[in-house]
């Protein structure tokens, strides 16, 4: 038998693992979604409440505007650059690994987004007049004010979210149409529509090919604008210590570093939950590490070219800020986040041993995303409420209200991420097909 | 199995091969037969290589990108130079239409209009752009190379093609007949 009998022959067992996660479902799943429907239950209660009696039900207030709600944004759109990296970028650079994880990262892209834009209508308050940000004819005569950054933002973002659930849906046609004919009920009507006719026709594959490889360097750049104009969000105000050229760059290299580490996590849930260890296998993970520890020296390295600039300068509206949070009233969670996404990172994913064990690299993204989190907090909240007039100096923590929309959201994103593993295969079925051929052939 | 209908408008050849069959060699004995390429199709579950098929591609695809791409600078340049025109906010020292900011909204709806122009030209030709008759057969992802060849109502062509599918070593050959009416 030669090498290439045996990919082909592989093929019904792939079919038979990768679909199965979406063929049998446990009552632990269903616990799962249950608890997670009754935390989305309580945030959209939050809400509601909010919305009725007004954004007063924030600790928002002057001069802190932006709060946990921006700092949400700010960390969702970070958490979007899972897939488009891993996917984009590998897929550029042709690097094989990336097959078992793409689709994983891609699904979070997608949520993440739409996680997103809820924070701006969260932030927004009077939420019924979002369709101020939409520019059209209307009778006011009057038109979104393009050379606000925050339309910039409005922009990138759709360009964003309309490209990435462009690019998860293409490769999934071919899924979708093994999907189509082996599984029974309502989903099989959805998943041939959503299959568009696919039969595996030379014409069709040529056909997707060119696309997805006229899309990849595409949306790469659409994924480095987007986060460097959630930069420019803060930079081209000149509040002090946001008016830095560095802001751009930093967010782009800070979104990875969240990305990868959530894609961390996923990795390993899903790979444990549905048993993938013949697909996600330890070199995944090596590999996700090594990128990992490269995120966290590109990030401390800028961090710290930011920092010493503020320093060495000692212009003292931009000092004022650096002190509270090194020793001030933010230095708690200043050095908690340090620890969490530098030092906890550096000292664990030099070492070859520790990154090739799972757990231990589920835990770093763990502990890597909640160190981010801080950080886009930190990020927003000391400059604010450090103006130049010290009279003005506030302080700022999120009200019962908004972290009971935090934890709804976040609950969102994982029941979301829960309902879509049931309908998406979790790993690209064809591209891994594809990838055991190329590894047999090499 | 040869399944044929004397009623039937239209014949389509369907040859399940094992993946290690050569299919240039058949492909050669097909269009010996009078069949043009156009009329034959491969079916497998991973993209090939090599394409082993001459069909003509009337717009490439990366073309439609640029013709989209440009569309969204349009648009782009109508949102944050045109809307600022039509209603000018005087800002003291600060020009009414911004060239930087022109850039980075023509750069966003460029790269949107790019990717969704592509998006459905890639929609449409999967979906609309196939073969007359030709339909997916689960055994294909299971690991065999479908060759699909439309021979029209002639009858006799079909039974031929059967034959020579067969013969080139074809685990399963079918005929699928479809009504004038469908």
């Amino acid at each position: 038998m030669t090498d290439r009998q045996t990919v082909w022959e592989e093929m019904p067992k792939i079919n038979r693992d990768l679909l199965s996660p979406l063929q049998t479902t446990t009552w632990t799943y269903y616990l799962w979604v249950g608890v997670l429907s009754c935390f989305v239950a309580a945030g959209a209660g939050a809400w509601t409440y909010q919305i009725q009696t007004g954004i007063g039900q924030t600790d928002l207030h002057h001069p802190i505007f932006w709060g946990s709600y921006i700092a949400s944004f700010v960390y969702w759109i970070g958490v979007s650059h899972s897939g488009t990296f891993i996917s984009g970028v590998l897929r550029l650079t042709n690097a094989e690994w990336r097959r078992p994880v793409t689709r994983m990262a891609e699904l979070m892209t997608v949520v993440a987004l739409l996680v997103t834009a809820l924070f701006v209508f969260y932030h927004l308050g009077r939420v019924w007049r979002f369709y101020y940000l939409i520019p059209y004819p209307n009778q006011r005569e009057l038109w979104p004010n393009f050379r606000s950054p925050l339309m910039w933002d409005a922009t990138a973002i759709f360009t964003y979210a309309t490209a990435s659930t462009i690019y998860i849906y293409l490769p999934l046609i071919p899924d979708f149409a093994l999907a189509r004919d082996r599984i029974q009920g309502w989903r099989k009507t959805v998943y041939r529509w959503l299959a568009i006719g696919w039969h595996g026709s030379q014409a069709q594959w040529r056909t997707l090919e060119m696309a997805i490889r006229i899309i990849t360097p595409l949306i790469v750049m659409v994924m480095i604008s987007v986060h460097s104009i959630v930069g420019f969000d803060f930079s081209m105000a000149l509040v002090p210590a946001w008016h830095s050229t560095i802001f751009a760059p930093y967010f782009v290299v800070g979104a990875v570093h969240s990305g990868l580490a959530m894609v961390m996590i996923g990795l390993y849930v899903l790979r444990k939950v549905y048993h993938l260890q013949n697909y996600v296998r330890t070199e995944h993970f090596e590999k996700l590490g090594k990128l990992l520890l490269v995120t966290t020296l590109l990030l401390a390295y800028m961090y710290f070219a930011e920092q010493l600039t503020i320093w060495y300068g000692k212009v003292p509206d931009h000092i004022a800020v650096q002190n509270s949070l090194l020793y001030g009233s933010y230095a708690v969670p200043f050095w908690f986040m340090v620890s969490c996404i530098y030092v906890i990172p550096l000292v664990t994913l030099v070492w070859p041993r520790f990154r090739q064990w799972p757990v231990g690299l589920m835990m770093v993204g763990l502990i890597i995303n909640l160190g981010m989190y801080i950080e886009r907090m930190l990020i927003i909240v000391p400059p604010l409420a450090h103006p130049r007039l010290s009279f003005q100096w506030d302080e700022y923590f999120p009200s019962m209200i908004e972290l009971a929309i935090l934890v709804g959201t976040l609950a969102l994103a994982l029941l979301l991420y829960s309902l879509a593993v049931k309908f998406v295969p979790v790993i690209s079925i064809w591209e891994e097909k594809l990838g055991k051929k190329h590894a047999q052939e090499h | 199995m040869l399944k044929n209908t004397e009623t039937a408008d239209r014949h389509v050849v369907l040859g399940l091969f094992d993946p290690t069959t050569s299919l240039p060699p058949v492909l050669d004995q097909i269009r010996s037969q009078g069949i043009p390429d156009i009329l034959i199709e491969i079916l497998s579950p991973l993209p090939l290589e090599t394409s082993l098929l001459n069909k003509p591609v009337r717009i490439p695809l990366y073309r439609l990108t640029i013709i989209g791409g440009i569309v969204g600078i349009g648009i782009g340049i109508f949102f944050a130079a045109g809307t600022a025109l039509l209603f000018p906010l005087v800002t003291g020292g600060k020009p009414i239409v911004s060239i930087p900011v022109v850039g980075i909204i023509s750069y966003e709806t460029m790269m949107l209009m790019a990717i969704v122009v592509t998006f459905l030209a890639t929609a449409i030709k999967i979906a609309f752009v196939q073969q007359s008759g030709l339909r997916n057969d689960p055994r294909i992802d299971e690991g065999s190379v479908g060759l699909s060849v439309q021979v029209g109502n002639d009858t006799a062509k079909a039974h031929s093609i059967f034959r020579l599918l067969q013969k080139a070593g074809a685990s399963e050959v079918e005929i699928r007949t479809i009504a004038s009416d469908s």
